[in-house]
């Protein structure tokens, strides 16, 4: 069965492990965990070509104390950018990691998630700035919370990643 | 470069022959290459490479730094191997030398494991240190990981692990690497020495590192570090043999499917070492068992015989009765009763050494013949009179006695089988040597005679001296007749006188007081003396008295006259 390393990145507390406790385990958890280091999961997705075996690297989020691991990265064959809605910080931050992704990795797919999607009334990301990371990589609103939204957009960096 | 064979070399450098017979327009190939042919060429040709030696230096050099700058990896990767070879003999050799050197320090141990293991270790060929090392260090590898070393996706696994985790663990090994890297690496993307092992627990985890891919070996317990030699072989094996495919591994194990079966050679294992008996042992063990048991059996079977062998004896001795009787295999014993008639039981059995035991323990049997042995060993036995002789025998109302004793001994023996329990004994046949003695004491002295003149009570001359013999002989006489358990007492009489008339009785009592006043003025004792009238005819008889002794006074004692009384 084909294998590919999959790298989740983003700002702090914007869902990373919560989206892949929905992937994986088809569950959520109010209560907030902040990740140390990595945490590694697997999932098996059927894609057009057969399953493929994603091999998930939940790295821990950045903020003003910690930034991206990029030593983790090495290898990935894609990247899960994941964006807080309600927060805008976390856009400006994907975009830089984003840039960064574009430099050290050209070749790997790379999609945008945009989580939280369930608090709509808290949304605070500008459009227009999202409108132009649509333009360059894909953009998936989900929430790990519903769950929606979340199986078909790591379904489609599967597909990505050819 | 290295790799283009020798005909596609530019004839001019690998055809000599060719060179000299096609020489350049360069004057240095018209020199002749023997330099002993022309010494002076010789020199030349020195100088001018000397020369062109000087002048490709900074050229080549410069071109072998641009190369291995521009592709130090492609490099690394391709002398993987070699170098791998070079590092782990290098490593071997001093490893070697160390154990020498351990070898040299323990060679005075002289347990006798190590003497084993010094044998082992010659036969090897190997130090014994070495050895030891080997055999001191108990382990077992659990796992092995062949993971991608640039994405971390596992490409072959040996051991026993659910799939599901496979991937994670090798996941996980790769992040701590790469967090190592990252934190005393000096960070990504820096030349490094890689992790090469850390401890999970009670597990060891060693990192072998390849150009593509790294094996990650689980191990638990102590594996001596020679292993990870053998690792780093089975590592270079795939890398020579797969190393296409890994270096286009992009997450498809599919083509790198046999190198499992590289990997499961790596599940190694050492336990620890079972003591076993070797054969020799267990044959000499069992021999010696063997013997033992053999040895067993044959002294059952002996004390068998020498069981029966005793009871037999036993048997055949009269008076003795085997009560209870047990042996095993060191011991045979007896419980008997004996009768005193049987004789010295243990002296008849002659146990001498014999492992038998015969306890002995007395009682009467009542059977004829062991109790006339009983009296026989008890007159043996006694302290007897030479003149006693005497036998035993039995008859079909009971023992009988015969033979001759003294009275004192009779009556010793008549008391010794009463003790004896042998109540009817017959002694009718024993003659009292006592008693015949006093008879014929008695006869002498009732022969002796004291003749009175006729009509008169007063002895004839030439008697008078009776007197004293009469008196003596009735002391003797009175004194043996106690030996001979006889009552002594005696009785005048006289001689009858061819006719009895008055008178003749009245003279016969003056007789007797003149006698009775005679004797005991000759002090005949104090047995008792009385008148006994007539001599009666067979006493005269007996005591062969011619028909005209009259008148003649004797002294009869009570026993025989008793025994002659009409």
């Amino acid at each position: 069965m084909q294998q590919r390393k999959v790298c989740l990145i983003g700002s702090f507390a914007v869902g990373k492990t919560s989206l892949l406790q929905r992937f994986v385990f088809s569950r959520f958890a109010d209560k907030y965990l902040t990740t140390v280091g990595v945490k590694i999961d697997r999932k098996i997705v059927p894609t057009s070509r057969g399953s493929v075996s994603l091999i998930l690297w939940d790295l821990a989020g950045e903020d003003e104390f910690q930034s991206l691991q990029t030593a983790y990265l090495r290898g990935s064959a894609g990247f899960v950018v994941v964006i807080d809605c309600t927060r805008n910080e976390t856009m400006q931050q994907a975009r830089a990691h984003l840039e960064f992704l574009d430099e050290e990795f050209p070749n790997a797919a790379k999609t945008i998630f945009v989580n939280k999607v369930d608090l709509e009334n808290a949304w605070d990301l500008e459009q227009q700035e999202l409108s132009s990371l649509e333009k360059l990589h894909p953009v998936h609103r989900t929430s790990a919370k519903t769950g929606a939204n979340v199986e078909e957009a790591f379904h489609d960096l599967a597909e990505a990643m050819g | 470069m290295h790799d283009r064979p020798p005909s596609e070399l530019p004839s001019s450098v690998t055809n000599r022959g060719h060179r000299e017979e096609a020489p350049s327009s360069e004057p240095v190939d018209a020199v002749p290459l023997a330099p002993t042919e022309n010494p002076e060429g010789s020199a030349l040709l020195s100088a001018r490479d000397a020369r062109l030696r000087d002048a490709l230096q900074p050229i080549l050099q410069s071109s072998i730094l641009n190369y291995f700058e521009s592709g130090s990896q492609r490099i690394v990767d391709s002398l993987y191997p070699l170098i791998g070879r070079a590092v782990r003999r290098s490593v071997r050799e001093s490893l070697q030398a160390l154990a020498q050197s351990v070898d040299t320090t323990m060679r005075d141990a002289l347990t006798l494991r190590r003497w084993r293991w010094r044998l082992e270790a010659k036969r090897r060929g190997i130090p014994l240190a070495q050895l030891i090392l080997e055999k001191s260090l108990l382990f077992r590898v659990e796992e092995v990981f062949l993971i991608h070393s640039e994405t971390g996706l596992l490409i072959a696994h040996a051991g026993a692990r659910a799939d599901d985790s496979r991937d994670l663990v090798s996941g996980m090994f790769t992040a701590i690497q790469d967090f190592v890297a990252d934190s005393f690496g000096g960070g990504a993307g820096k030349a490094s020495d890689p992790l090469g092992r850390f401890q999970a627990g009670d597990q060891d985890v060693w990192l072998l590192h390849g150009p593509h891919a790294y094996m990650a070996v689980v191990i638990s317990g102590n594996a001596p570090s020679t292993y990870r030699e053998d690792f780093h072989r089975v590592l270079e094996e795939i890398h020579e043999r797969f190393g296409r495919e890994l270096s286009a591994f992009e997450g498809d194990p599919e083509p790198l499917e046999r190198v499992g079966l590289l990997l499961d050679d790596c599940l190694l294992e050492r336990k620890k070492d079972v003591p076993t008996r070797s054969p020799w042992l267990f044959w000499v063990i069992a021999g010696v068992l063997g013997l033992i048991l053999l040895g067993f059996f044959a002294r059952m079977l002996w004390m068998r015989h020498e069981h029966g062998t005793v009871r037999s004896r036993l048997q055949e001795i009269p008076g003795v009765v085997i009560v209870e009787e047990s042996h095993g295999w060191n011991h045979s014993t007896f419980q008997v009763l004996a009768d005193p008639g049987s004789g010295n039981v243990r002296a008849a059995l002659a146990l001498g050494e014999s492992p038998s035991r015969v306890e002995i323990k007395p009682y009467y049997s009542l059977e004829p013949e062991v109790m006339a042995n009983r009296l026989r060993l008890a007159l043996a036995q006694r302290d007897a009179d030479p003149q006693d002789a005497l036998t035993v025998s039995v008859q079909s109302d009971g023992l009988q006695v015969a033979g001759k004793a003294r009275h004192r001994s009779l009556e010793e023996v008549k008391a010794l089988a009463t003790s004896l329990n042998l109540s009817q004994v017959d002694f009718s046949k024993v003659t009292n040597v006592d008693q015949q003695v006093h008879v014929a004491e008695s006869v002498a002295l009732a022969k002796q005679v004291v003749r009175f003149l006729p009509n008169q009570a007063r002895v004839i001359v030439g008697d008078g001296e009776q007197w004293r013999v009469l008196a003596e002989g009735m002391r003797t006489l009175a004194a043996n007749s106690q030996e001979a358990g006889m009552a002594c007492s005696y009785r005048l009489m006289l001689t009858r006188p061819a006719e009895v008339t008055a008178g003749a009785w009245a003279l016969a009592a003056e007789r007797f007081r003149v006698a009775e006043a005679a004797l005991m003025s000759q002090g005949r004792g104090d047995a008792e003396v009385r008148p006994g009238g007539w001599l009666p005819p067979s006493l005269r008889a007996r005591l062969e008295f011619p028909d005209d002794l009259t008148d003649a006074l004797v002294v009869i004692p009570s026993f025989l006259g008793s025994q002659n009384a009409p």
